[in-house]
């Protein structure tokens, strides 16, 4: 019964967000662009869960298990289907540029902050094992920015700097669930439960997770090759893919997001046109999707997150706050400066929704309290930076025609 | 076809084959801790900040694989089968049982639980588009034909497998002596049971073919009544067998048993107003999702009838005959995603049946059973023969109408489930329940491919069948075809 409300609610509010009202609403405003945008679901999703009014408990959120695979396949192989060799070819330097830059400053500044914040407040009790998975979300979730530029109200001349944003993101995505999928393997549980490095694990479960995914990737292509075109195969035959990919990575202890990513890259390398009726499928739920995804973080959010949990997300908007806005001038470095906007630069304060999915992936595996507090620091960044990157921004003005939907 | 055949063959085996090493690689694979807290509990985790927690319930996580093999395999069975002119749900079923906990087992016994969340999903699909197919202009122009043949085969099959099953149930040695008021009261509803049809599988079958004509509107028509009549039946029958086995003490009292037809069935039908009316206003609010929104309506159904104790099917069926007659041209949309959404749930909610089937109790009893079974099929043959012969049908109903009452699926187990609470403390309880499940088993394997068969040979899933069994509406031209 729980089990049903839980799903029924989930379901009913996506619908509700997604809705076209809500696209009318979000083109108002600078800040009911946000309050239209995701973060509702998320407030939403604390209050309803067992940290606000307990109207779902901490036992039907774990019930409601397989929706979250399933959101997280669903990511995950949006994600790899971007990654087509050919395109990768055709990219201009700048993207190169930019994710460069990206890297080097959060695996330096981020990287750095996460280790000593996450050793003071877990690893010194038990030990740095413990804390790579943590530090490795903390790292993904820090890389990249959000690739939503429709809201910004650009003008005309700026579609190649908002593409750039978009790919810079969409690939630091990519980047970010590799390296949290990987972190997630570094390390094993012994037989009496301790966290520990375990390298001929490690390398098993990486090397099972590459081969599962490469395995699922031709299956997939197969089966998506014989789907006929009614819309119920297609149905039947695309949701049974991502249940099946984000189901045998979970039920191999992987990631969802990681598995289905990179049979998502093995899918878009070796299939044909039939792909693009998937790749319609994929995109066409996104925004339910993305709603799923910000009312299960919110759900899961601790309200025990405690000082050290503060105080890491509000290092990390700083950090966000000196670090990402050069990365653009870094990117178009030696190009003529034609009279650019110099304040879309602050809309790379913002989190990657990706960074919410990665943080779920980890919940989803341990549903520990300490998970939970990640989560609710993922969040506390998101919305920090959300709001941040609002007011330093410039106020933008919707252009004709624009109907408010997410890139 | 030889090629297509071992291609689809080759494809499922693949899948299955996948899925089977990756279950039983990936138990080896997980850490020791992880194995040993999730099978055991012993180990306790714990956090890196010291704080203990329970890891997921073994299987939980499991489950999406499971839906996913059921979709892709399924999906390609239900093609293996239609290329073998066997109906799609037998693909399904025949899957299910092959990953099934008593063969394969890649879906263990303790996942089926968290997939049967499909189970109130798909009957409330299932009714709602059951309730679809019937107009009240096709009821108008037959409801003598209709409610003839509902009664008539009803009662026959009642009446023989009132005589059938003590026999039966004695040989199987599941009651000793088959004429005591005891013995007869468990065998009446033996034969109760025996009359549930499945409008799942007749649903299944008549989509897969994209059949319109007058036996599969008929067939449709007469389950759905029969299963509304079956409702009352089964709860005075249950009531009198109590009191017979059990004693007037432990037994509802008739007034109890009045009052809870009452509510169950009346309750069913306003809810089932106020859900086709609610459903019919929203549809256009929803549009852009509007999949989506069908499975919310779903749950919500189940969950709404679950809360008030109302009978899903009866409240979805009413919603969807409402919808289709009163509101046709606004709910169009809303029916083409329901149909859109019928072949992956059905691929789920008959996989998980399959896994299900009882083949333990069936290789105990299966020459009792497969009389009983045999008997069955006989008395419908007969008594939907004879029924078609006293009204007014075309030629192709007299023979081959009584196809579409022989599946039994989801209705039959839910009342076999009641028929066993009921009687948990006394010793026949499980014996009876395993028999039942058997000869469930066998019509629920057997069903779809006579169904098909009927259909097929009776010309019904020809396009002439539609225009002559006329009531054919824009709608049935612009919704797709399942498969």
């Amino acid at each position: 019964m729980d089990v049903f409300l839980a799903i029924a609610v989930i379901v009913t509010l996506a619908l509700l967000a997604t809705g076209p009202s809500r696209y009318r609403f979000r083109k108002s405003g600078p800040i009911t662009r946000i309050v239209s945008g995701g973060w509702p679901a998320v407030v939403v999703g604390f209050a309803i869960g067992p940290s606000g009014f307990a109207l779902i408990s901490d036992r039907t959120i774990e019930w409601t298990a397989p929706l979250l695979i399933l959101a997280l396949g669903w990511v995950g192989l949006m994600i790899g289907l971007q990654l087509r060799v050919a395109l990768l070819r055709q990219l201009p330097a700048s993207v190169s540029r930019i994710l460069g830059y990206d890297l080097a400053t959060v695996l330096v500044l981020f990287g750095t902050c996460a280790g000593l914040l996450l050793w003071a407040w877990a690893g010194r009790e038990s030990g740095i094992a413990a804390i790579v998975a943590p530090w490795t979300l903390l790292v993904g979730a820090a890389l990249g920015w959000s690739m939503e530029t429709r809201s910004l109200g650009a003008s005309p001349g700026e579609e190649a700097r908002l593409l750039l944003i978009r790919l810079g993101g969409g690939l630091a995505s990519l980047i970010a669930v590799v390296i949290v999928g990987v972190g997630d393997k570094l390390t094993t549980r012994s037989e009496t439960g301790a966290i520990q490095f375990d390298g001929a694990y490690s390398t098993l479960a990486l090397a099972s997770a590459i081969g599962v995914a490469g395995i699922l990737g031709v299956l997939a292509r197969y089966v998506i090759g014989r789907t006929g075109r009614s819309q119920g195969e297609q149905l039947a035959v695309y949701i049974g893919l991502i249940a099946f990919v984000g189901g045998i990575s979970a039920e191999l202890g992987n990631s969802p997001l990681l598995s289905a990513a990179l049979a998502g890259i093995v899918i878009a390398n070796i299939a044909a046109d039939e792909i693009t009726r998937f790749e319609r499928f994929i995109l066409k739920a996104e925004h339910v999707v993305a709603i799923i995804v910000f009312l299960m973080a919110g759900m899961l959010m601790s309200r025990t997150v405690g000082w050290w949990g503060i105080g890491i997300a509000a290092a990390f908007v700083v950090l966000r706050g000196i670090a990402k806005p050069p990365a653009l001038r870094f990117a178009e470095a030696g190009a003529p400066d034609a009279g650019h906007d110099r304040s879309l630069r602050w809309t790379l304060l913002r989190q990657s929704p990706i960074a919410l999915a990665l943080a779920l992936g980890l919940a989803l595996v341990e549903p520990s309290a300490f998970n939970r507090e990640l989560v609710t620091i993922v969040v506390i960044i998101g919305l920090s930076t959300e709001f941040a990157a609002l007011f330093l921004a410039r106020s933008p003005t919707p252009r004709a025609g624009e109907n408010g939907a997410a890139s | 076809m030889i090629v297509r055949v071992l291609r689809l063959s080759f494809a499922i085996g693949a899948l299955v084959g996948f899925a089977w090493i990756v279950r039983f690689w990936g138990s080896q694979l997980r850490s020791g801790a992880e194995r040993g807290a999730a099978s055991s509990g012993e180990v306790p985790l714990s956090d890196p900040t010291g704080r203990v927690f329970e890891p997921l319930p073994p299987g939980l996580l499991d489950t999406g694989a499971g839906v996913g093999l059921l979709l892709l395999a399924g999906y390609l069975a239900g093609r293996l089968c239609s290329r073998l002119k066997l109906a799609a749900v037998t693909g399904y079923l025949l899957l299910g049982v092959l990953v099934g906990p008593q063969v394969l087992g890649i879906i263990r016994a303790e996942e089926i639980g968290y997939l049967t969340l499909v189970n109130d999903l798909a009957i409330s699909l299932i009714a709602l588009t059951a309730g679809g197919e019937i107009r009240l202009s096709f009821l108008r122009e037959s409801w003598k034909q209709v409610s003839t043949i509902a009664i008539v085969e009803a009662g026959g099959v009642l009446a023989g497998c009132l005589v059938l099953a003590p026999l039966v149930l004695s040989g199987a040695g599941i009651i000793s002596d088959p004429w005591t008021a005891p013995s007869l009261a468990i065998a009446a509803l033996v034969a109760v049971i025996a009359v549930a049809n499945s409008p799942a599988i007749v649903v299944a079958v008549i989509n897969e073919l994209n059949a319109r004509g007058t036996v599969s509107k008929l067939a449709l028509a007469v389950t759905v009544c029969k299963d509304l009549l079956l409702v009352v039946v089964f709860t005075v029958t249950l009531a009198l067998a109590a009191t017979a086995v059990l004693g007037a003490d432990e037994s509802a009292g008739a007034s109890a048993v009045v009052k809870d037809i009452a509510v169950h069935l009346g309750g069913s039908l306003v809810a089932g107003l106020v859900v086709g009316v609610v459903l019919a206003y929203s549809t256009r609010a929803f549009r852009q999702h509007l999949v989506f929104f069908v499975v919310f309506a779903c749950f919500a159904i189940a969950l709404g009838s679950e809360a008030l104790h109302l009978e899903p099917l009866i409240v979805a069926i009413v919603a969807g005959m409402l919808m289709e007659n009163l509101f046709g041209e606004v709910t169009e949309e809303l029916f083409e995603s329901i149909e859109e959404l019928s072949l992956p749930v059905y691929c789920v909610f008959f996989g998980v049946a399959g896994t299900k089937l009882d083949l333990v109790s069936l290789a105990d009893v299966w020459p009792w059973a497969l009389v009983f079974v045999a008997g069955r099929a006989a008395l419908v043959w007969a008594t939907t023969t004879g029924a078609c012969l006293l009204v007014e049908t075309p030629r192709s109903c007299k023979q081959w109408l009584w196809s579409g009452f022989i599946p039994q699926a989801g209705i039959a187990v839910a009342l076999a489930t009641i028929v066993n609470e009921q009687f948990e403390n006394e010793d026949f309880a499980e014996p009876l329940f395993g028999f039942i499940l058997a000869i469930i088993a066998v019509h629920q394997l057997v069903g779809p491919v006579v169904f098909r068969l009927g259909l097929v040979l009776s010309k019904d899933d020809e396009p002439e069948a539609r225009t002559q069994s006329g009531g054919e509406t824009q709608a049935d031209e612009s919704r797709p075809q399942v498969e």
